[in-house]
């Protein structure tokens, strides 16, 4: 087992009377893509901060053990270097640091976790061209600031382009499709499936269908209300797109309230 | 000689009493050995008028963030020049070759300096005493003393059409506890020629305290090219005061970047004037502040002349209880059409306790003008340490990358690579010690 959430409950960190998850089970075996979908206000998103370890959420409840180690005892950067990979719903900018300088510094610090030498700055462009080449992304990707001036589209991109240099075990993508058109979310489906391997699982959480139907997940959860409400294969989300979520909510609350 | 002041005088506490009777008293001493009878007048009329003026206060508009009491804590004196070996210098040194002069203590050490009697063809240094040109001769306090203590000057002449390649390096070392440094420069770029002035101020050790008093002129001839970089990078238990006046001809380009990493307290002011038409100069700063650093760097830029260009980025980083200052002022003359005037003043706070004053500000009498002035004053984002974070990036080398991109920005205005590079890492040696 690679990600093993159970009885998973948070709050907002600043107020702990808003709950967002209450319970959350999850099991995530090497190699397998799984999808999270749900209306808005479900929990997905806290879900993916949660597990990269943004400090805006607190846990109150429950255990989630990755690759045979306590999660939560583990800053953000510590996730990052035991192959835990974020992929952002909104890519942050920050301007003045190239994204070669930004990349060559994480991918160092990942190499460092797993006792490799630090790669220097020609191993590193050779190591980093080979990724552009295979992503099909622009040659002068590494010489821009980080996500500074890019479009919602390339910003995306460039996660996807940090996550096949950071080689994690498991890659979150955080509604990753939002605000895509249809040519960049090829784009972004392409460079999941190009990096999909045996020993790397994926979660990915989103809003819609169209994602899912590049990415064509092995299992697929229906997240209500802070909950796991319903798991399936992938025809589960042609079930949802024909029937929306009003159905499931009905007979959660249904549960809830019997 | 009778002196006629166009401010009023200060009130003066007993310390501040005290210390103008001491700086006062070293002026009497250096008159007394004098025998330029001309410039014995002019440190008779600068004592009169510090004695009549005062010091400045809290109470002064300029003075408001920066006080002076704690300068005022220590009798600073000009000292016979304490001994330095080249070896014991180089470590402050950059790679790259420069046309270097050495001031120990303010005194010229030739041992130390580049070779002066092969200077490049067009390039002149002359070591003279003060000339009355050299004087500030005005009000403003720090100048006053300047002129008070003014003894030998450094005056840089490049001619008409000279390209000076080497950069023109000035190195203002401070060795003693209580040294004085009182420092006289003037270069003068006849038209079309091009000069690289990078300037140093240091500190020997850790602990001695020391005064630098600075006052630079620059006239840039027309159609001339100026590249100026001053490097402030004394220790902690030192003060240094600068001021520097600089007039450009038509057409002429003056860039001057600032960078500001030591002293107790610091101030670093520019008065420019564009004289001449399709002027262009570009002013900048990097400050470093940490610990109880007060850090000030301030404009004045004057827009005399229509069709002039001025450019202003000054990027502070605070840490601790450190407090910055900026103070800028754009002002353009009445038919001073066509100007462009952009002054931006950023600042990152990288602690609660830090703080930074901010006074950026516009004065426009001409009706066809672009200028514009901003400033903003922050933290840093916490979405962007926690980006690097899940990337993997440590929080302490998350801050510092952040920081220092912030910071550096300003540094893409000097042209030349090695040059940067090396301020680069002088700026880095001391961000990483605020880590």
């Amino acid at each position: 087992m690679l990600l093993k959430v159970e009885n998973l409950h948070a709050c907002v960190a600043e107020d702990e009377s808003k709950k967002i998850l209450k319970g959350l089970n999850l099991e995530v075996k090497p190699g397998e893509v799984h999808a999270i979908m749900g209306p808005n206000g479900a929990g997905k998103s806290t879900l993916s901060s949660v597990l990269a370890g943004r400090e805006d959420y607190e846990i109150t409840e429950g255990t989630v053990d990755f690759d045979g180690e306590d999660l939560l005892e583990m800053d953000a950067e510590e996730r990052a270097r035991k192959g835990l990979f974020l992929a952002f719903q909104y890519p942050v900018e920050i301007p003045g640091v190239s994204n070669k300088l930004f990349m060559q510094t994480a991918v160092n610090a990942v190499r460092e976790e797993r006792g490799l030498p630090a790669l220097d700055m020609f191993d590193f462009d050779e190591f980093a061209q080979a990724k552009i080449d295979l992503l099909n992304m622009r040659k002068d990707l590494l010489d821009r600031s980080v996500n500074v001036g890019f479009s919602g589209g390339e910003k995306k991109r460039n996660d996807i382009f940090q996550m096949a240099l950071l080689e994690p075990k498991l890659c979150i993508l955080d509604e990753t499709d939002s605000g895509l058109d249809i040519d960049a979310l090829k784009v972004v489906a392409n460079g999941v499936n190009s990096l999909r391997s045996p020993d790397r699982s994926f979660i990915v959480v989103t809003h819609y269908q169209r994602l899912l139907d590049y990415i064509k997940p092995d299992y697929v959860h229906v997240l209500i209300d802070g909950q796991i409400v319903k798991s399936g294969g992938f025809e589960l989300v042609h079930e949802l797109e024909k029937q929306g979520y009003d159905d499931i909510i009905e007979s959660h609350q249904a549960q809830q309230a019997g | 000689m009778a002196v006629v002041l166009q401010n009023k005088p200060r009130k003066q506490s007993p310390v501040a009493q005290k210390t103008i009777a001491h700086y006062v008293s070293l002026s009497e001493k250096i008159n007394v050995q004098a025998e330029n009878q001309v410039l014995v007048a002019k440190r008779q009329a600068a004592q009169k008028k510090l004695q009549s003026l005062g010091l400045p206060t809290r109470r002064d508009e300029d003075w408001q963030y920066t006080s002076l009491t704690p300068w005022m804590q220590e009798q600073y004196e000009q000292k016979l020049p304490g001994r330095v070996s080249f070896e014991q210098l180089s470590d402050f040194l950059p790679a790259f070759e420069t046309l270097r002069m050495v001031f120990v203590d303010g005194v010229y050490a030739a041992e130390l300096s580049s070779d002066l009697a092969a200077l490049p063809k067009g390039l002149d240094v002359e070591q003279t005493d003060a000339t009355n040109a050299a004087l500030a001769d005005s009000e403003e306090p720090f100048e006053i003393l300047h002129d008070m203590l003014a003894e030998r000057q450094v005056k840089i002449s490049v001619a008409k059409g000279a390209m000076i390649e080497l950069p023109i390096h000035l190195v203002y070392l401070q060795t003693q506890a209580q040294q004085l440094t009182n420092l006289t420069l003037q270069v003068e770029l006849a038209a079309g020629s091009q000069a690289t002035v990078l300037q140093q101020a240091i500190s020997f050790d850790e602990n001695n305290s020391s005064f630098v008093n600075g006052f630079a002129q620059f006239s840039i001839g027309e159609d001339a090219v100026c590249q100026q970089v001053m490097v402030q990078d004394m220790n902690r238990k030192s003060f240094y005061f600068a001021n520097q006046r600089i007039q450009q001809a038509a057409r002429s380009h003056f860039n001057t970047l600032y960078i500001g990493l030591g002293g107790l307290i610091s101030r670093h002011q520019n008065r420019l004037t564009l004289c001449g038409e399709h002027a262009e100069a570009s002013q900048n700063s990097i400050v470093l502040g940490a610990g109880k650093q007060v850090m000030d760097s301030r404009t004045q830029t004057d827009h005399n002349v229509p069709n002039g260009s001025s450019q202003q980025l000054h990027k502070f980083v605070l840490n601790d209880q450190a407090r910055g200052v900026f103070n800028g002022m754009i002002y353009v003359a009445k038919g001073a059409q066509k100007t462009d005037g952009q002054m931006d003043n950023k600042n990152l706070l990288l602690s609660n306790e830090a703080k930074m004053d901010t006074k950026p500000q516009l004065e426009i009498y001409a009706d066809d003008v672009k200028c514009s002035h901003g400033c903003a004053s922050g933290q840093i984002d916490e979405d962007q340490i926690f980006y690097c974070q899940a990337r993997g990036i440590r929080r302490p080398d998350a801050v510092q990358l952040i920081t220092q991109a912030f910071l550096l920005e300003p540094l893409e205005t000097v042209g030349n690579f090695a040059i940067r590079e090396w301020l680069k890492s002088l700026v880095n040696r001391r961000l990483i010690a605020v880590r």
